[in-house]
């Protein structure tokens, strides 16, 4: 589907380099990067805003690397919407239809149908300058797909967005993806990462240091960089089951159950659990916590300011601990010990 | 909403009493003085009414003509940036600021018979000197600026990712233009359409130079006056700026309602 190959690309003192990337149709990509590692010069370099100095972008079986902007079939979301602000949301999202010189009919039936896809029936006559944050991305949306791109890219299209408008935005993503929409999606946000990607990339001063499913990169970092972009310790495979119990749902690693909370369809996804919000005990705790795991320790590690400790329990858990914490337990390999986290830490991500 | 009288603030409303003064002053002298009778007098002068189609017919033309080649370089400048920028933008600010008559002299200079331009321009039957084409010339030279620099500034004031979109939505370079950058800055280019236009039909040092016939309406208000002395002059002034004034005020609110029915 987008075959990058060998792509190097110089700009002022920046470097893209060697950049090999392949995503299959139908894939969700997130390019992790902290700001400055070449993530929005890749997007512009694939849409073709940047010239390649070297190497290829293949799309579609089509060779993109020295086709004008018009005719790569790509559609880009910015991080800001970029409406233009004197047409309606009606015509922002006939644009394209327009310069393609479609019949009339099939632009207003066209413009109906992605109006109701993204709850924008409503709002079709008013100017962007009328529109919320929301609104206004949502419109990029459509205005984007109108066009019937190949590929949808999409930079830091949440991150101007509040937490309620980020939801329902990343669902709307992810049903667009799973209509079939081939998206590639560079944000700086781990989570966004792994709620969103199917294929992670992590990239850094201008290199691609790890390309993988979320399971691969956050439970294997290719770097301590990798590993500190994704925070997480914690990271594993999962499968959400269909029962509930007590209004919570059942989550099965290896074969440890676990309570959460969650409304998604019961099927396999990832798992994180907050390493700062697990309690150790050397005695079975008598506490509300939901989730208990009986366990040993595996192998413990001084950091400065804390312990780390790995421990056996059906999963390998990370915890940190104080080390007055730690002198107390008296923890050392081969110890028993009981570890406990309410349902709040734990986080499903369907995958 | 004012509340706060401090002694600052009346001292600046004093000064701007003054300054409001200062310019109101004159033309409501200027207008009030021939009287009524004095405007129709003036008006019915097939000479001056002549001299004022004239004035505002090729104003309009020169603005037109001119303006649609400015807009583009206007926009080149806002989107390119290379070392001597600033000096071409210092160097199409020079008509503004130079004495206009030295403007009509440097003109004069490349457009008389017998320099290369005039020689071509007559072989094609086209002349400058105390011609039409002349006017514009003197014209366009004087008050382009003011549409360069209005719609320089509203097309540097959109940043460049309207333009990537417009582009990456299937727009042509030309389609991206014409869709996008130009309606966008539409309220600042017509500003800077009203301001030339205002310009070249005001134009005297420049265009006395090289075309004293036939007369625009400035240069006969200084003939009359030359002639006939103030009260002759006041007549044709008066209903000039009469007429200015109209002008402007339906151009700025046609302006407004084009920019209002976009927003």
């Amino acid at each position: 589907m987008l075959e990058i190959k060998g792509l190097y690309k110089k700009l002022g003192n920046f470097e893209l380099k060697a950049i090999d990337i392949s995503i299959q149709k139908g894939n969700y990509c997130v390019l992790l990067g902290p700001s400055g590692s070449g993530k929005t010069l890749l997007l512009e370099l694939i849409c073709g805003f940047q010239k390649v100095d070297q190497g290829e972008i293949w799309l579609a079986g089509k060779n993109l690397t020295k086709l004008p902007v018009q005719q790569r079939r790509t559609s880009i979301v910015f991080q800001k919407p970029v409406l233009f602000p004197h047409l309606s949301v009606r015509n922002n999202i006939a644009f394209s239809l327009r310069i393609n010189k479609i019949g009339k009919q099939k632009i207003i039936d066209k413009v109906k149908a992605l109006a109701l896809q993204f709850q924008l029936t409503h709002l079709l006559d008013r100017k962007p300058g009328q529109l919320s944050g929301g609104e206004a991305q949502r419109v990029m949306l459509a205005r984007a797909l109108a066009s019937e791109p190949s590929l949808l890219l999409l930079d830091e299209p949440l991150s101007s967005l509040d937490v309620m408008l980020r939801h329902d935005l990343r669902k709307l993503l992810k049903a667009l993806n799973d209509e079939g929409t081939t998206i590639l999606h560079v944000t700086h946000d781990y989570e966004e990462a792994l709620r969103m990607a199917k294929t992670i990339g992590i990239m850094q001063s201008g290199s691609l240091i790890q390309w993988g499913s979320p399971q691969e990169v956050f439970q294997n970092p290719a770097s301590a960089f990798a590993a500190e972009l994704a925070g997480l310790k914690n990271v594993f495979d999962a499968e959400l089951l269909p029962e509930n119990e007590k209004g919570l749902r059942k989550v099965l690693l290896n074969d440890v159950i676990l309570l959460t909370h969650c409304d998604l369809k019961a099927g396999a996804g990832t798992v994180v659990i907050d390493e700062k919000q697990i309690f150790l005990s050397k005695i079975s705790p008598q506490t509300s916590v939901q989730n208990t795991l009986k366990g040993f320790v595996k192998q413990t590690h001084k950091n400065p300011f804390d312990y780390e400790i790995e421990i056996a329990c059906g999963i390998d858990l990370i915890v940190n601990i104080s080390e007055s914490s730690f002198n107390t337990l008296n923890l050392a390999p081969g110890s028993e010990v009981y570890a406990s986290f309410k349902v709040s830490a734990i986080r499903f991500f369907r995958t | 909403m004012v509340t706060n009288y401090s002694w600052l603030r009346l001292v600046f409303i004093f000064f701007s009493g003054i300054v409001l003064l200062f310019v109101l002053a004159p033309l409501v002298r200027l207008i009030l003085a021939p009287g009524f009778s004095g405007l129709i007098e003036a008006a019915s002068d097939q000479q001056v009414s002549q001299s004022i189609f004239r004035t505002l017919g090729i104003a309009m033309s020169t603005t037109v003509i001119a303006g649609f080649i400015t807009v583009p370089f206007a926009w080149l400048m806002a989107r390119s940036h290379f070392k001597f920028k600033s000096v071409i933008n210092a160097i199409i600010d020079l008509p503004v600021m130079i004495p206009h008559s030295a403007a009509g002299i440097a003109l004069l200079g490349i457009i008389n018979r017998e320099s290369v331009l005039g020689q071509w321009a007559s072989s094609i039957g086209i002349s400058f000197i105390d011609q039409p084409a002349g006017i514009a010339i003197a014209m366009a030279f004087v008050s382009l600026p003011f549409l360069y620099n209005a719609s320089r500034d509203a097309f540097e004031a959109q940043t460049g990712l309207y333009e990537k979109a417009a582009l990456n939505l299937g727009a042509s370079q030309w389609q991206t233009f014409y869709l996008v950058s130009l309606p966008m800055a539409g309220k600042g280019i017509l500003s800077g359409y009203v301001m030339m236009f205002g310009r070249a039909m005001s134009e005297f040092g420049a265009i006395v130079i090289i075309a004293y016939h036939p007369m625009v309406t400035p240069v006969m208000i200084f003939d009359r006056f030359n002639a006939f002395g103030l009260k002759s002059a006041q007549g044709i002034a008066a209903l000039f700026v009469l007429i200015s004034l109209i002008v402007f005020i339906s151009l700025r609110l046609l302006a407004k309602r084009q920019t209002d029915a976009r927003n």
